[in-house]
């Protein structure tokens, strides 16, 4: 699963630290997720869809 | 990537659990065990000002301490410590039975078993949970 996080967060002048405590988790969290180490929940991805003024679906983007 | 995590953590496991019965039998005398408790305090001690420092960086720059991904990686953590708890025990069990029937061992002290219980399954959760909050690897 790739993520487009880090290209909105570049959009939207966030830095990780930013986005982080905008949706209360770890700046680390912030880090795997746009790495695509780690799945969060969906309440999780709603708030940084949410952040990032975007959907779900646009910003985690599944590959077969 | 996952696989290799999986395999380093069969071997970790692995690993203490065979560090841990080698010196039952290969030391039983009682200065290993005070030399063994305080390597183990001073790693407890490390892991502990490590996880403090992490705690102060954290609180000074606002961000939370836990978050759902630390919580699910001490879950997980919790998981394997447990079963490397039972095997531990299991282990010990087995070892009294058959190298006291079969070898004519003189059973273990049930003093070093129980430290054994209580450090191994203590130090896989901590090192565990660390590596899992690293990794991300908690599904």
């Amino acid at each position: 699963m790739r993520t487009r996080i880090k290209e909105l967060r570049d959009r939207f002048h966030l830095t990780q630290e930013d986005l982080a405590k905008k949706v209360g988790v770890r700046r680390e969290t912030i880090v795997l997720i746009e790495k695509g180490d780690y799945n969060c929940s969906i309440m999780l991805a709603h708030a940084l869809a949410k952040e990032l003024k975007t959907t779900i679906d646009k910003l985690f983007i599944w590959e077969d | 990537m996952e696989k290799q995590l999986n395999l380093f953590i069969r071997v970790f496991v692995l690993a203490l659990i065979i560090a841990a019965g080698s010196l039952f039998f290969t030391f039983p005398g009682k200065s290993i065990w005070l030399l063994a408790s305080v390597a183990i305090a001073m790693a407890v001690a490390l892991v502990a000002l490590v996880a403090a420092s992490e705690r102060v960086t954290s609180m000074k720059t606002g961000l939370p301490l836990e978050d759902e991904l630390s919580r699910k990686a001490t879950w997980k953590a919790g998981y394997y410590a447990f079963v490397t708890g039972l095997w531990l025990a299991i282990g010990i069990m087995a070892a009294n039975l058959i190298g006291g029937e079969i070898f004519k061992l003189p059973d273990i002290d049930f003093r070093y078993a129980f430290e054994a219980m209580l450090v191994v399954p203590g130090l896989t959760f901590v090192v565990l949970a660390m590596l899992f909050k690293k990794k991300g690897n908690v599904d």
